[in-house]
């Protein structure tokens, strides 16, 4: 069945009263009402703010925002540098697109930011990998800028793995990674609180978006 | 289930269903999501110092189980532990979790759970506090939360949804040898309409207060603890807010908790200009007037900007560096929660 996006008007209370004849068309739009409830309002979300330091040679740590100038500053630090994002999916969730703000310094090294999948049994960070994922790389997917004098701040970018991607490749094999596409959760895990594993190069992430994908048809 | 056809009760058993897994699962994903990089949020303090608080959604009387989970480190054999209290109306439930990794991701995160008595209070405060063993340093990553799901079979008699109620739909009730009664239509839209206030976290952020470290401040101890000029350009989620929700009456709200208040201030959100004019928390209602964004073609959905807009008068204002957190009130945490 198609899935509306939107609370459309429901039928009058008084059409479901006693002596009223029960119609087809009232009870179609109760169960279009509930789909757009289970299938969209309900669509897992979460939206991830990465607090970062705010120190700077210039201004010293008055602890003003994240930051000062409008960039996000690419620590030194930031080579093969790995955060773990934990995500309570729902009984629905198949597929998990990420949106992603982020700065990047070319002249620090090859830019690119990485997405796996991993289960989270045992409260473990290295769970089993459920999806190997994508990688995002530069220039193709990344717009990263050669800003002179070490740590640069390069200013905001936004990265997207769209919801649309007309197939799936590879996600049990590592090598290569397949492009941006949405993660996939396999059927025996949804439900469960997932661990999404980035890691990144040569770049500052400054929050990560996480979206259960929205199907407009379903077959219920 | 189509007009002039016949109604099966197979399909109305699976109404019935789908009204119970809702208001059991519904809203059941994160409420809280943040990372801390770059030894932000890091305390070497021996007794609790409060950094970090959040204002989430309770989203029934049945979701009574807040499931947290902590991400971070603490060098030695010693553990750090970090302290969650959850206010809710006039009650409040800690929890304590000891964090047991030595260096960073190096194995496991750690969990809790805070239970609280059934509520219809809509909202509650989430406030975390750290400490680390003599010595060391604790330094934390992230923190997720969640509402539990209640097991099934929900229980039995009205179930409360703030103001609002939900009838659980009785299995037995809708099979092929029972009446198709007057009940389940009444009960089956008001169980939508109640469903549908059923809150949604669209932006949740929290600055950090009272970070301590014995590293130098250029490495660690130098937390945001406002919001700067620079995180206007992505301070926002981009989330969707379904075309209807003025329509039904459903509301969008920002909860901004204040600090260090000494005059009224205005912010900029989501197009609406809200004056703080007390300390602590203030709460608005949000008109609804941005225009959608471009990756509403993506996600097939209508989404706007639920956060901190760029105009001027937050340039100017809360985001300036004219008005730093150590001498004027500023902005400490926010939420956008919606339906």
């Amino acid at each position: 069945m198609l899935v509306p996006s939107s609370y459309r008007q429901m039928p009058a209370e008084q059409g479901c009263y006693n002596n009223q004849i029960v119609m087809g068309g009232s009870l179609t739009q109760i169960a279009s009402a509930l789909a757009q409830l289970s299938h969209v309002k309900f669509l897992g979300e979460a939206h991830y703010q990465f607090s970062h330091g705010t120190y700077s040679p210039l201004w010293g740590a008055e602890q003003f925002g994240a930051r000062l100038s409008t960039g996000t500053r690419v620590e030194t630090s930031y080579k093969t540098y790995e955060y773990n994002l934990l995500y309570q999916s729902t009984a629905i969730t198949e597929r998990l697109a990420l949106m992603m703000v982020y700065g990047a310094d070319q002249q620090a090294g090859s830019v690119s930011i990485k997405a796996e999948l991993r289960d989270t049994a045992g409260n473990s960070y290295t769970g089993a990998v459920l999806d190997f994922g994508i990688e995002f790389t530069a220039p193709a997917d990344l717009r990263s800028l050669v800003v002179p004098g070490g740590q640069a701040v390069p200013p905001d970018e936004w990265a997207f793995t769209g919801c649309r991607s007309a197939e799936i490749l590879n996600p049990l094999v590592t090598d290569p990674l397949d492009r941006p596409r949405p993660l996939v959760i396999p059927s025996a895990n949804r439900g469960e609180l997932l661990n999404i594993k980035i890691t990144v190069n040569s770049l500052s992430l400054v929050a990560v978006h996480i979206y259960d994908v929205y199907q407009l048809q379903v077959t219920i | 289930m189509t007009a002039g056809l016949t109604i099966r009760s197979t399909e109305m058993a699976r109404l019935a269903d789908l009204q119970n897994y809702l208001y059991a699962t519904g809203g059941t994903h994160n409420v809280v999501s943040q990372m801390f990089d770059d030894s932000c949020c890091i305390q070497d303090s021996t007794s609790y110092v409060q950094m970090a608080q959040w204002r989430i959604p309770i989203i029934s009387a049945e979701h009574t189980v807040l499931n947290i989970n902590v991400q971070g480190f603490c060098p030695g054999a010693a553990n750090g532990t970090v302290k969650f209290d959850l206010t809710v109306g006039a009650s409040n439930v800690i929890v304590e979790i000891s964090i047991t990794d030595g260096g960073r991701y190096t194995s496991a995160f750690n969990s809790g759970t805070i239970t609280i008595s059934g509520s219809t209070v809509e909202t509650g405060i989430l406030r975390m506090s750290a400490k680390a063993p003599t010595g060391s340093q604790l330094t934390l990553l992230g923190v997720q939360a969640n509402w539990q799901a209640p097991a099934s079979p929900l229980s039995t008699g009205a179930l409360s949804q703030g103001s609002h109620s939900f009838i659980p739909q009785g299995q037995t009730r809708q099979g092929a040898d029972e009446p198709l009664p007057a009940r389940f239509g009444v009960e089956a839209l008001r169980n939508i309409n109640t469903l549908r206030r059923r809150q949604r976290v669209l932006f949740c952020w929290s600055g950090i207060e009272g970070a301590s470290s014995t590293s130098p401040i250029s490495a660690a101890a130098a937390p945001p603890r406002a919001i700067g000029r620079g995180d206007l350009s992505s301070f926002y989620s981009p989330s969707a807010i379904f075309a209807g929700t003025i329509e039904n009456d459903l509301t969008v709200k920002c909860y901004i908790k204040a600090l260090n208040y000494s005059a009224a201030f205005s912010i900029l959100i989501m197009g609406n200009v809200l004056t703080i004019s007390a300390g602590g928390w203030s709460d608005f209602t949000l008109d609804l007037i941005q225009d959608e964004l471009d990756v509403s073609d993506q996600f097939a959905l209508s989404m706007y900007m639920a956060g901190v807009d760029t105009g001027n008068l937050n340039i100017n204002g809360v985001a300036s560096p004219t008005y730093p957190p150590s001498t004027t009130g500023y902005v400490a945490s926010i939420a956008i929660i919606g339906v």
